[in-house]
């Protein structure tokens, strides 16, 4: 696959609870190589637009295309390039930072000696290496995140989605995490990245979509998305022009 | 894949304490409570060392020749017989306070049994059809007369009975040993993960019933070590008990998983398995022996923990069974079934609980 080739589209995706429409025929395209940053107010269907795109959760209409095939027929084969960085903190307490790597990088089919070479490689990645046999219940807020990280990459798959990964950690944590998904993005993969921290969203991403009540409202470049809102961008910050577009009322009140 | 899976299952479940109070610790001592509160009851249940016997005897009968042999051998098994000529046979019984009355007449006799002194009644019975069947003609031979116990009387001691049956109830509670970890995976959404790989339902359902059985056979096997080194329990034959309860542990562990993944809940998991399993050992004798239950034979029938129980004891008091074989067959098509909803459950839900 080309740089500059779509790695991701979705078509006419719509997800319904009842006569509730949650996300309603959302067509994006992501790029390959690109870091493609999804923004929106609480409610707005980022989580279930990515669940959908992950295949946790079946869409109401449209369909999802992953490396060129259909994401439900071809899940099987497709699941293996696909890493997913939930909010939650996806691990056990219960085993040490390597089990806890070694459970879910096995489900990908990998074993034995290239199976603990990716462990210390994945554990190397996030800094995580010289606390490796302890327990992730003893981790801090910021080592489980890494360890969150950890247990979805060993797999090394070609797109990577983190769902808000830098919420509730302090400022050196979250530096390092953005850090590494630079350095994840240089090293070839796709990225797709949620988070409600505008500066980051405007740091990392190369695309922007802005989405509401289950629509992208505004897509492009930090600069494009300012450029809707002023014509001189060097007077707005992406949080102004968020609050511009989506509004300032409170939407989980 | 699968390899990894259950390995790290094992691990979190066999480092969690509250396994260990769960498996080793509180069938010991739920046991032990049971057996001290309990072992009046069953001492009424075994057979005294010695009892007494009255009888009668006609001039042409059957045994009149071999009478005092038959006495002989019946006292050196603890049996004294006092011959009562005259009266009633059931006002002396009440008068004299024997537990059997036998009348022995030309060819046939009359055998009045206590209704609280059954096992006596029973070993008497047996003794005279051994005599009838080994000795006649030659009753008079007395080094042919041979006194066995029945083998339909299990015997047994409250520390034997609730030290065993109580291995067998808390196999029945298998859920708990991996109610912990589940519950971490439905809390953090760990699930997600296993949707996202492709697990299929099959693998996971396997991954998490392994562990379970693996760590809650291990867990009952410390117990009832415990049992045996400080309580002196007898299993009887331990090959064939292990294997009981362990399929004991695979049945309820396959049941409990179908409620668990069709509520998706393990607060709702643990009160429906429960009461269920209470219920089952209720009748089954977990609490109140089989043997004095006065609960309907139909409703015991209908617990699974009945077989179980049931062979185990026969296992314990008489080296076999033959609820050895209904047990297994019961508590194995119990597992299939339940592993194929599993297996079904998990393939339709699309995240896993």
């Amino acid at each position: 696959m080309e740089k500059n080739e779509i790695i991701l589209r979705t078509k006419d995706l719509t997800k319904k609870y009842g006569n509730h429409v949650v996300v309603d025929n959302l067509a994006i395209e992501i790029k390959k190589g690109e870091v493609f940053g999804l923004l929106g107010p609480n409610g707005a269907g980022k989580s279930t637009t990515m669940n959908m795109i992950c295949n946790i959760v079946s869409p109401t209409l449209g369909s999802v295309e992953f490396m060129g095939k259909d994401f439900r027929k071809n899940r099987k084969e497709l699941c293996r390039h696909l890493g997913f960085i939930p909010q939650d903190l996806a691990i056990h307490g219960n085993l040490k930072a390597w089990e806890n790597v070694e459970l879910f990088t096995s489900l990908y089919g990998i074993r034995g000696h290239e199976l603990r070479e990716r462990i210390d490689e994945s554990l190397d990645y996030v800094g995580l290496s010289e606390k490796k046999n302890d327990y992730a219940k003893t981790f801090s807020g910021g080592m489980k995140r890494r360890l969150n990280i950890a247990c979805a990459i060993g797999h090394h798959p070609d797109l990577l989605i983190f769902d808000e990964p830098t919420v509730g950690i302090d400022p050196q944590s979250r530096n390092f995490i953005l850090e590494k998904i630079k350095e994840s993005n240089k090293n070839g993969a796709t990225i797709i990245y949620t988070s409600h921290y505008m500066e980051e969203v405007e740091a990392i991403c190369d695309r922007i979509a802005i989405m509401d009540n289950g629509k992208i409202i505004a897509i492009g470049t930090s600069d494009e998305l300012k450029k809707l809102v002023v014509d001189d961008i060097s007077t707005v910050t992406l949080e102004e022009v968020f609050l511009t577009i989506t509004g300032k009322k409170l939407r989980d009140y | 894949m699968i390899f990894y899976l259950i390995k790290n299952y094992l691990k979190m479940m066999l480092r969690s304490s509250s396994n260990i109070l769960m498996y080793i610790l509180a069938p010991t001592i739920v046991a032990a409570v049971l057996t001290s509160a309990f072992t009046t009851l069953m001492d009424s249940y075994r057979a005294p060392e010695t009892f007494e016997v009255g009888y009668r005897i006609s001039e042409d009968s059957f045994l009149a020749g071999g009478i005092d042999a038959f006495k002989e051998a019946l006292k050196e098994n603890g049996v004294i017989m006092n011959e009562y000529a005259e009266g009633d046979p059931e006002d002396l019984m009440n008068k004299m306070d024997l537990s059997v009355f036998a009348d022995f007449k030309e060819n046939e006799y009359y055998l009045y049994k206590n209704r609280d002194a059954r096992i006596e009644g029973q070993n008497l019975e047996y003794a005279i059809q051994e005599i009838c069947e080994n000795m006649l003609p030659g009753v008079s031979d007395g080094s042919r007369i041979r006194v066995e116990y029945p083998p339909f009387v299990p015997a047994i001691g409250s520390k034997d009975y609730y030290g065993i049956i109580e291995i067998a109830y808390f196999a029945w509670c298998s859920i708990i040993c991996g109610a912990m970890v589940f519950t971490a995976e439905k809390k953090y959404r760990i699930g997600r993960r296993f949707v996202l790989s492709g697990i299929s339902g099959f693998k996971l359902y396997i991954s998490r019933l392994v562990p379970i059985v693996t760590t809650v056979s291990l867990g009952l096997i410390v117990s009832a070590l415990a049992g045996v080194l400080f309580f002196d329990v007898h299993w009887g034959n331990v090959f064939l008990s292990a294997l009981v309860v362990f399929m004991m542990i695979f049945a309820a562990t396959a049941f409990e998983l179908v409620i668990y993944n069709a509520t998706c809940s393990m607060v709702a998991t643990v009160v429906i398995s429960f009461a269920i399993v209470w219920l089952m050992g209720f009748f089954g004798g977990s609490f109140e022996t089989y043997m004095f239950s006065s609960a309907p034979q139909i409703l015991k029938e209908l617990s699974p923990i009945y077989y179980g129980n049931r062979a185990l004891v026969e296992l314990s008091c008489m080296g076999k069974s033959d609820y050895v074989i209904r047990s297994l067959i019961i508590s194995g098509a119990i597992g299939l079934v339940c592993s194929a909803a599993n297996i079904g459950i998990l393939k339709l839900r699309k995240e896993r609980p």
